[in-house]
């Protein structure tokens, strides 16, 4: 897999992965990440800010980023991958089966091609790794 | 591929014989709850059983009892099996401890702890499979479980959705302006926004040899899986619904099939959603047939919502009934909508489900 790189949880994983060089193609790509927490510090920190400002006055636009594939969403978004999107959770699991649903999609002609990311996360930071399969 | 038992648990019952009378006789499972009256939105569909657990751990007792349900008549469990879970956020209720002082450890809040848990419970070699797709989870769950069986990697599997209740997502989707203050009715001229719900549900597949060889009896096939994003906005769909389009007509191109007597609508009951659905199904079917969304009457039990509708599609198919689009007194849009259940023998079912971060799925069901 190439990278790995770290980057703090407030910058964007899709433009940190298109100053990459990665070479998104066709449409109908697929997406095929692999977490085991994503989603799970931003719950914590909406609900933290949730009952320190009262839940009336929370941030609306912090909730989306609480599901476990926002950032899936994010670097589909970014890159224009609009093909199958899959978040796979788990600790070793998850880039074994985001690998394996890559390989059975492109060999089954259903994508043209296969973005996997890795993204391991710390406080405040996103570790990932990623590659392409075509 | 081939569905021989189910089980499920939602705000309507907790077992899929309640669920799908209460469904049919029109009953509505949202209430006003007294511990959600700080919330902008105190109205939910949640399960009032003390059975399950308040806190975390909730959506593993959840998942549990709709697994144990499905394995009913599954026979000595052996070979190469499977856990295939979706699921939204995980243990929601984990999070919100946490936040709040709680000490959960990660990896017993986050969605994979479900599939973790059936498989410590019922197999503890099965294969573990966690999708974190959104609102799209069950079928992601169902098409890829079959899918694994079709392939030959695996001769059953245990598969669906689970999704505790979640006072984020209650809040959440009530800063959004996503939610309504009074009745979900989707697809009406009048409708104001979804619910949230909670809920399991887990259907058993089996591949034809396993299925042939037990004498087992077959419930449903599973036929199609499209899937697709729309890579344009965290939570609003697009306008064009080309997603939705893509999705729909991968998954009946999967099935072999051209026509389906009813969709099982995703049908949130939000304006932009449910508008774009009926723009996609226009395009993919030169007839639309009968369409319905039982959210009216569940809610939207989210990672979970997909495998309920899944479960109750392979009812509908053995009842020969179609559920009523609960609530829909005024429908906006031109088409065969069921305002009361209806009663037809159905061979094959669309079941289609979309997500926060573009998400589109669809999942074709077909009598055994």
């Amino acid at each position: 897999m190439r990278g790995p790189g770290t980057i703090p949880n407030w910058q964007s994983i899709g433009d940190w992965l298109s100053d990459q060089g990665l070479e998104v193609g066709d449409s109908g790509w697929g997406l095929y990440v692999a977490t085991e927490r994503s989603g799970g510090e931003e719950a914590v920190d909406f609900w933290t800010d949730a009952h320190e400002r009262g839940l009336a006055f929370s941030n609306p636009r912090a909730f989306p980023t609480t599901i476990v594939n926002a950032l899936a969403g994010e670097i589909s978004r970014t890159l224009g991958i609009d093909g199958p999107n899959y978040t796979f959770v788990g600790l070793d699991s998850a880039l074994l089966e985001a690998s394996k649903q890559a390989r059975v999609d492109l060999d089954e002609a259903r994508v043209p091609g296969a973005l996997v990311v890795q993204i391991d996360e710390s406080p405040g930071q996103r570790h990932v790794k990623w590659v392409v399969l075509s | 591929m081939i569905v021989t038992g189910y089980g499920l648990t939602t705000a309507l019952g907790n077992d899929p014989e309640q669920v799908f009378h209460r469904l049919i006789s029109g009953q509505n499972a949202a209430r006003p709850w007294d511990d959600l009256n700080d919330f902008p939105i105190s109205i939910a569909c949640r399960i009032d059983d003390p059975a399950y657990p308040v806190g975390a751990g909730r959506g593993r007792a959840l998942a549990l009892d709709a697994v144990n349900q499905a394995l009913c008549s599954a026979g000595q469990l052996d070979g190469n099996g499977g856990v295939f879970v979706g699921s939204t956020m995980g243990e929601s209720a984990g999070f919100e401890e946490n936040a709040l002082g709680g000490e959960h450890a990660i990896s017993e809040i986050v969605a994979s702890t479900f599939a973790d848990h059936i498989a410590d419970e019922v197999y503890p070699s099965a294969r573990r499979v966690t999708y974190g797709t959104a609102c799209a989870a069950g079928n992601y769950a169902i098409g890829n479980a079959a899918a694994a069986i079709r392939r030959g990697e695996l001769d059953w599997a245990i598969a669906g959705g689970v999704e505790p209740f979640s006072k984020i997502a209650q809040l959440g989707f009530a800063r959004l302006r996503a939610m309504t203050p009074d009745v979900c009715r989707p697809f009406d001229r009048n409708r104001r926004g979804m619910q949230v719900a909670e809920g399991a549900a887990f259907v058993f597949l089996e591949s034809d040899a396993r299925v042939r060889d037990r004498g087992a009896e077959p419930l449903a096939r599973i036929t199609g899986l499209g899937l697709s994003c729309d890579a344009f906005h965290p939570t609003a769909p697009r306008k064009d619904a080309r997603g939705v389009v893509k999705a729909v007509r991968d998954a009946m191109a999967h099935s072999g099939a051209s026509d389906v007597g009813w969709i099982s609508a995703h049908g949130t009951g939000t304006g932009p959603s449910d508008a774009a659905e009926v723009l996609a199904l226009g395009e993919v079917f030169s007839q639309i047939p009968p369409v319905s969304s039982i959210k009216g009457a569940l809610g939207h039990a989210m990672g979970a919502a997909a495998a309920i509708e899944a479960v109750v599609a392979i009812m509908a198919m053995e009842r020969n009934v179609i559920p009523a689009n609960t609530n829909l007194e005024d429908p906006e849009f031109d088409l065969d909508f069921v305002l009361e259940p209806r009663e037809i023998k159905v061979d094959r079912i669309l079941s289609c489900a979309y997500g926060f971060g573009g998400l589109n799925s669809a999942l074709v069901l077909e009598r055994a």
